[in-house]
């Protein structure tokens, strides 16, 4: 960490915890089949942030904070809503309460833009973010999340399984599902909170569905990939960073998701488990096998009768 | 407070105008005008007096660079009798509304009227749109609508020509406090670090250095790089303060100061500065003096005053 | 207070014995988990409830100890692992042998809806122990959605349900639950073995770690399908059949009275469903009693003693020998029916 200026280092620290944070509970994500759900509750969020501004007159973090996740946790009952009472799939309806309530939230920005009093500046930040001017209190706010999340994962690591594997048999089993599914959202929508205050709501997006898919490349224990999930969400945090500083004016949210795309397309070529590079390897290895057999079986048939072998 | 009652003065003085002419003019008889930005507004209400009706689309704390129209502000434009815009790249998302407007009504970018030679640009060659913080130039601006407003109304034009000359002289004023309370700031303490690079024309008036976190616009985002060459900076010229502006997230000049502050240079946050955009209507920085008038006296404050 | 695992009135420890300490918690109302997100409104549990406080409780009669609220106390570990260590394919002898036969499942005046269909309607049977009863009826008929709300799995409109005397809530630890296959994930990241000790997670609670026993118990399990070897496997990897065993295999590590089964045979290979059948019917031979949504006319009379014929009520239910004939089947499934020569009666 020598060479690296303070700010540096707590953006550096910051987007590591965070990423890991965000790269675990995205792996939850990812098994319930809800990759996209992190994307819409991140869109969901900016209402509330304007909202929260809004009633009071002033910019105050925690009101604004609160009204994003009062505003992410009704995107998710309106997504519950939508599937339960209609014939409208679930990627479908997240798709939805993703553009209707970033709509709503840059058309309360408009007008919001236009009430008397100044002060506004730093509404639209929540967007796009700005990773760069995170300091020594993000880096306690994200590293707390981190240590959180970690908590939850590693204390109830069975439940989770069961929950994400088969809920029905869960539910048989006396497993709470509201209790699952109530933290799984607290956690998912903390997350994201806290991190799209910093870096805005696209790279949160990003850090949430980037690193479970890179991480299922690698393995085929469940448990591995919730690591494997911190590790590039916490990596490409940190790479990302360490990158931005490398140029004069380069911006570091965007050099996060290039790291953690990066991180993907590696993941996506050579990974062990799932990669294309072993899946290439394996079916010539097994092309090859094949014609050896068979040429073996040829010559074989030609000597006896019938011996055909598998 | 004084610049209100020059202000009512003023519109007093003005007294009553014959009717309006026909050309051009609103159902009240008085020249709707319509601005992007206060600074434009409001020096033109003032020049205009009551012949003119002027509404700006972009209010206090609005980041120009930033803005998109709404159908809302369309109709504000359709409903122009003439429209004043900064120019020079500052609204960058209302270009294609300009030019369709502009086919309909007269549209004047009113910094675009002043000589190119006169122009600040950046290192990559994009012109500095800042240009209302050279009063000289903006004087020059504020005439070019001038003329525009006498053209709709050629029988009002030697009212708005005395109310130029006096909002002028008034002008003038301004900048000689302005260089006056600049100049008594220590020559190795001139230097204005804020948001963003709005304040160009503002130092090669008053002779200050400045320096801008992010760049000309606000539609980058600040990069590590930036924050730590402004830190770097602060630390070797031992810079007091630094400043936030009215339209900007201040996270990044909060970062910046803590990251001086690490280093152990304490920098203090010496006050928001009005760049973009100006204060509340009807507020002392509402009006484009007033406004000038404050920044120059916080910097002054915050730099000035002894450590 | 919400619990994380539901105490269905046994730990790990103890064994149920009869409905005895399952009665002590009736009185203690849970929010409600079983609802999905298709929520109709009606709170399942509530028409239950309120019918077994009015006095219509089974009592066990005889053979059943009540020693406290929890039944008798046995020291961690010790009294569950020697049972299970006796249990080399035979379950030990229920203490609950009880001279008078009670129905372990008894269904009455059963109702529910999916979206807005009415898919089951005045559904009322017993079902007694030690029998093997096959769930019959064509499509959109309701058994899937049957078992589902009998488990609180699916909002339940009216009617009562009681499992060995008591609520499902209450009897939960003595009912296997082995759904669908289509309902699960095959691509998630685990193996063979891992799924099978999840049906111990109820057993182990919330903060512990399965140990080693656990681990052992899923290997018999899984030995008792066939799939010892699969243990390792990616469940990915493994054919229907072979899912299928390790869902059973899962089912059995529960060691459950009754087991409620949904389509088990559907899309399995030869081999497997022989497999299969064994195993129920030895589990009726162990005094088990397994209720099973079969999707195959032809095997009913071969493998089910009893059978229960469905369509959005209940056509009728009884022993195969008797209630399998040409009048019933035709009623269940209108004119749907097409060749269907062998039939008793």
């Amino acid at each position: 960490m020598t060479g690296l200026s303070h700010n540096a280092q707590w953006v550096l620290a910051s987007a590591l915890m965070l990423g890991a944070a965000a790269g675990t509970v995205g792996c939850f994500a990812y098994w319930k089949r809800q990759s996209l759900m992190g994307d819409a509750l991140a869109h969901a969020a900016l209402p509330g942030v304007v909202v929260g501004y809004a009633l009071l007159g002033f910019k105050s973090l925690p009101v604004m904070l609160a009204g994003a996740a009062a505003s992410a946790l009704l995107g998710a009952l309106a997504v519950a809503a939508i599937r339960a009472h209609s014939r409208i799939k679930e990627d479908t309806a997240m798709g939805i309460i993703l553009s209707v309530f970033i709509g709503l939230g840059i058309m309360l920005l408009a007008i919001v833009n236009r009430m008397p009093g100044g002060g506004k500046s730093g509404l639209d930040s929540f967007i796009f973010g700005q990773a760069a001017a995170m300091v020594r209190q993000d880096m306690l706010v994200m590293t707390a999340a981190a240590v959180v999340v970690l908590l939850v994962v590693l204390i109830s690591f069975k439940e989770w399984k069961l929950y994400l594997f088969d809920p029905a048999f869960a539910r048989g089993l006396g497993l709470s599902g509201r209790l699952m599914e109530a933290a799984w959202m607290t956690l998912l929508v903390a997350v994201i909170v806290i991190g799209i205050q910093a870096v805005g709501v696209i790279l949160m997006a990003a850090l949430l569905i980037i690193p479970p898919v890179s991480a299922r490349s690698w393995t085929n224990a469940f448990g591995r990939m919730l690591a494997l999930s911190a590790l590039f969400g916490g990596g490409a945090g940190a790479v990302g960073t360490w990158i931005s500083t490398l140029g004069d004016g380069w911006p570091t949210g965007p050099f996060i998701v290039i790291a953690a795309a990066g991180m993907f397309l590696v993941s996506l070529l050579f990974g062990v488990r799932k990669g294309l590079l072993v899946t290439a390897m394996l079916r010539r290895r097994q092309m090859r096998r094949l014609r050896t057999e068979r040429a073996g079986d040829v010559r074989r048939d030609a000597f006896a009768e019938g011996e055909a072998l598998p | 407070m004084p610049a209100f009652f020059l202000m009512a003065l003023l519109l007093a003085a003005c007294g009553p105008v014959g009717g309006g002419g026909a050309d051009g003019t609103g159902s009240d008889g008085a020249i709707h005008v319509v601005t992007t930005i206060a600074q434009i507004a409001e020096p033109v209400s003032v020049i205009g007096g009551d012949r003119v009706r002027v509404e700006s689309l972009m209010g206090p704390g609005v980041d120009p660079h930033l803005y998109r129209a709404t159908q809302g502000d369309i109709r504000k434009l359709e409903s122009a009798d003439i429209i004043f815009y900064n120019g020079l790249h500052l609204e960058a998302n209302m270009l294609r509304a300009f030019e369709e407007i502009g086919r309909s009504r007269p549209v004047l970018a009113v910094g675009e009227a002043i000589p190119e030679d006169r122009l600040l640009t950046d290192e990559t060659g994009a012109v500095d749109p800042h240009v209302w913080f050279d009063i000289d130039l903006w004087k020059e601006a504020l005439a070019a609508a001038t003329e525009k407003l006498k053209e709709l109304s050629p029988d009002d034009a030697a009212f708005f020509e005395t109310n130029k000359r006096e909002y002028f002289a008034k002008l003038d004023e301004l900048k000689d406090e302005a260089a006056g309370l600049m100049s008594s700031i220590p020559k190795e303490r001139r230097l204005l670090v804020t948001a963003h690079d709005a304040f160009g024309y503002f130092g090669r008036m008053l002779d200050l250095e400045v320096v801008g976190l992010q760049g000309l616009s606000t539609e980058d985002e600040v990069g590590l790089g930036d924050i730590e060459r402004t830190i770097d900076l602060l630390v070797e010229r031992k810079v007091p303060a630094v400043f936030v502006e009215t339209s900007i997230n201040p996270k990044a000049i909060e970062a910046v100061i803590e990251g001086a502050r690490e280093r152990g240079v304490d920098v203090k946050l010496g006050g928001e500065l009005f760049s973009d955009a100006m204060g509340d209507a009807g507020t002392e920085e509402g009006t484009y003096i007033g406004m000038y008038r404050h920044n120059v006296h916080t910097i002054h404050e915050a730099l000035a005053g002894g450590e | 207070m919400m619990r994380v695992w539901r105490k269905t009135g046994a730990t790990e420890t103890e064994r149920p014995d009869g409905g005895t300490e399952a009665k002590d918690r009736s009185g203690a109302r849970e929010p409600d988990d079983g609802t999905e997100a298709n929520n109709l409104g009606r709170k399942p549990g509530d028409g239950t409830e309120a019918k077994d406080r009015s006095g219509a409780r089974e009592q066990p009669a005889g053979g059943t100890v009540a020693n406290g609220p929890h039944g008798p106390k046995v020291p961690p570990g010790e009294g569950t692992e020697a049972q299970w260590r006796s249990d080399a394919g035979a379950p030990p002898p229920k203490a609950s042998a009880e001279p008078k036969r009670e129905p372990v499942l008894r269904v009455s005046g059963l109702a529910a809806a999916y979206r807005r269909n009415r898919v089951l309607e005045d559904v009322t049977f017993e079902i007694m122990p030690g029998t093997l009863t096959a769930v019959v009826g064509p499509n959109g008929a309701g058994k899937s959605t049957l078992l589902k709300t009998l488990l609180d799995l699916h909002p339940r409109l009216g009617g009562t349900v009681s499992f060995f005397g008591t609520t499902y809530r209450n009897a939960k630890r003595r009912v296997g639950y082995v759904p669908q296959r289509g309902s699960v994930d095959w691509d998630f990241p685990t193996d063979a073995l891992d799924v099978v000790m999840m049906g111990l997670y109820g057993r182990i609670g919330w903060l512990r770690r399965p140990g080693r026993r656990h681990r052992e118990l899923a290997m018999a399990a899984l030995e008792k399908m066939g799939m010892g070897a699969f243990a390792k496997r990616q469940i990915s990897e493994l054919s229907g059949g072979q899912q299928q065993r390790v869902f059973l295999a899962r089912a059995l590590v529960q060691d459950a009275d009754l087991y409620l089964l949904d389509e088990p045979l559907a899309g399995v290979d030869a081999a497997t469903e022989r497999a299969i059948m064994e195993l129920l019917k030895a589990l009726r031979s162990a005094g088990k009693t397994v209720m099973v949504v079969h999707h195959d006319l032809q095997t009913v009379e071969d493998y089910f003693d009893h059978v229960l014929l469905l369509n959005r009520t209940v056509v009728a239910h009884g022993p195969t020998a008797e209630v399998f004939t040409r009048d019933n089947l035709a009623r269940t499934y209108g004119g749907m029916l097409r060749g269907r020569e062998k039939v008793t009666g």
